[in-house]
């Protein structure tokens, strides 16, 4: 799949719908090409969870629980919990890092299935503790929180093997 | 910081102005409060320009140029040339901390009264690799982009004094 920000249309969906298609895009070419051993290495020592894995599963489970819980009502199957608030972060640490690429892609699949058929005013079916938002909304936090957790793949990335790139 | 990113209202133009608030907003709190040491130090070897207020002098100027270069094709107003491909970042090391800051807050307002009038479809008047765009399209990059340089902010944050969040 080519990693591209340029929309195929320039009115709505189109736009931000390309937008998710390459932030999430990129979440999995800062990932791939790490061994087993730098995926798993958090280079700061004041978040021993930042690590390349366990943030791409972060990714994944983020966006099932957007997508499937938020918007459609469906069950968070999400390995986090009230013991475990970081479930998922650890989780990402248990598997093969091909298991937590090809999960992660899988959502993507997913995600993109599922918001086709649905319009962008749609209202969520859950009520969030301050407002109730709409498909629109969701998707462009989607964008906002992938792009920003690049942002943290791309320097977890450089000290990982000093590779860099937009 | 009080940054929120819930808009009053649910349509296009409301969520697109509250998420770049939010991300502007998210950039200046990652910024405020360091001293001028530590907002120029850049702890990535390997990347010597990358300090929190070389990231944020960068940040206004990739407004001001997809605003007053891509979507009303005017002349370039950057300090980026040839020879100095990174004159963005690097400007922001010669400013005082309180400067950057101060721009960026002025270009951040600036470019909300942009977006807040523009038509979102209006095709774009300057020329781009990416051929023809519309407003929509800068203000989402414009998101996408300073979201993804939060990411390194809240990265440099934390290594500068450990504050998170």
């Amino acid at each position: 799949m080519v990693r591209t920000d340029t929309p195929p249309a320039g009115d709505e969906r189109s736009v931000m719908m390309q937008m998710l298609e390459y932030v999430q895009q990129t979440a999995l070419f800062k990932v791939r090409g790490l061994s087993e051993d730098l995926a798993r290495t958090a280079p700061i020592s004041t978040s021993p969870l930042t690590n390349p894995a366990s943030l791409l599963n972060h990714l994944r489970w983020n966006e099932h629980y957007w997508v499937e819980v938020v918007i459609l009502g469906g069950e968070d199957r999400a390995p986090w919990s009230e013991e475990h608030p970081d479930g998922e972060l650890e989780a990402g640490l248990e598997v093969p890092l091909q298991e937590v690429i090809d999960g992660y892609s899988e959502q993507v699949q997913l995600t993109r299935t599922l918001l086709a058929d649905l319009d962008f005013d749609t209202e969520a079916d859950k009520v969030l503790k301050d407002f109730h938002p709409n498909v629109r909304w969701v998707v462009l936090h989607l964008i906002e929180e992938t792009a920003r957790h690049n942002g943290h793949l791309d320097l977890l990335r450089e000290m990982a093997d000093g590779s860099v790139g937009d | 910081m009080a940054a929120s990113d819930t808009p009053e209202m649910f349509d296009e133009r409301s969520i697109l102005l509250q998420m770049l608030r939010y991300s502007q907003e998210t950039a200046l709190g990652k910024v405020r409060g360091l001293s001028e040491e530590l907002a120029r130090t850049a702890p990535l070897a390997s990347s010597p320009m990358m300090s929190p207020a070389n990231i944020l002098n960068h940040l206004r100027w990739v407004e001001a140029s997809w605003i007053n270069e891509a979507l009303f094709g005017g002349e370039s107003v950057s300090p980026t040339t040839g020879d100095h491909p990174d004159s963005t970042f690097d400007e922001g090391s010669v400013l005082a901390l309180d400067e950057v800051i101060r721009l960026y807050e002025e270009q951040a307002r600036a470019s909300l009264a942009v977006f807040a009038e523009v038509d979102l479809d209006m095709q774009t008047l300057g020329t781009s690799r990416r051929g023809a765009l519309t407003a929509r399209w800068i203000l989402q990059h414009l998101i996408e982009e300073t979201a993804r340089h939060n990411g390194h902010l809240d990265i440099l944050r934390e290594m500068a004094d450990g504050s998170v969040g």
